[in-house]
């Protein structure tokens, strides 16, 4: 008899349980999303505007990143360096990943300086230079 | 989920005047872009001729290697835009030129 008299408590306490499946999948759910959906950013960006395209290549990540900011300040692989120290960090760079580059240069900056850098990447031995955009969707 | 971004980024590819001169020995037609975007025809004949898409289309071949050659003082908006319009009509192999040190741009 006594034996009976717990069996309803104890249904009672599975079903205060099951409440809470449904919102730990949903949780789980999100948090799934967000991990394949998302992109944990690590780049830094010095700052930079990056022009817009609606070219539909999308870009892969490059060993080897180049910004370049409109205050013309560059940095290779998320490190400062100046224009006269480039060709050596490039060519260092070059031997461990003989690869192509990716240049994300801020919308504003001028062909004039764009070219000083693309000169030296092509002195370098670049053979494909990768300028990333801003994905926009086609008007 | 705060550290993630949604931003999704495109890529311009451009072969370097080195790589051009390697895959090709065909002589490479010259665009030329001015500040505020317009295409300009480059070389002897085209000399100054402002090319809409249907002129790029019919007086210039698309899979002979293309050199745009912006002016110095243009931004990188504009010859992205151009660089984006003229892969839109076709055209695979194009880089930029060499600013010569007056304002035109030499391959």
């Amino acid at each position: 008899m006594s034996m009976f008299n717990q069996m309803p408590r104890l249904r009672r306490k599975a079903n205060s349980d099951d409440n809470l499946i449904p919102l730990i999948n949903i949780v789980f759910l999100l948090l799934i999303f967000f991990m394949i959906a998302g992109k944990i950013e690590q780049i830094h960006d010095a700052g930079l505007t990056l022009p817009q395209s609606s070219q539909t290549k999308s870009a892969i990540d490059q060993p080897i990143t180049l910004q370049l900011s409109k205050d013309n300040e560059i940095h290779l692989n998320n490190e400062l360096v100046s224009f006269a120290e480039l060709p050596n960090a490039l060519t260092d760079l070059l031997l461990e990943h003989p690869a192509d580059v990716a240049v994300r240069a801020d919308k504003q900056v001028t062909y004039q300086d764009l070219d000083k850098v693309l000169n030296t990447l092509r002195s370098a031995g670049f053979s494909t230079i990768n300028l990333f955009t801003l994905t926009t969707e086609p008007s | 989920m705060l550290t993630s971004s949604f931003t999704k980024f495109s890529a311009v590819e451009m072969q370097s005047a080195l790589a051009a001169s390697t895959i090709s020995s065909t002589k490479p037609q010259v665009v030329r872009l001015s500040v505020n975007g317009q295409l300009l025809g480059g070389g002897t004949q085209l000399e100054g001729v402002a090319l809409t898409d249907d002129a790029l289309s019919t007086l210039l071949a698309i899979d002979t290697p293309t050199v745009l050659m912006p002016a110095s003082e243009t931004q990188v908006q504009v010859i992205v835009d151009a660089l984006s319009r003229l892969k839109a009509l076709g055209f695979s192999q194009v880089t930029l030129g060499k600013l010569s040190p007056g304002d035109g741009a030499v391959q």
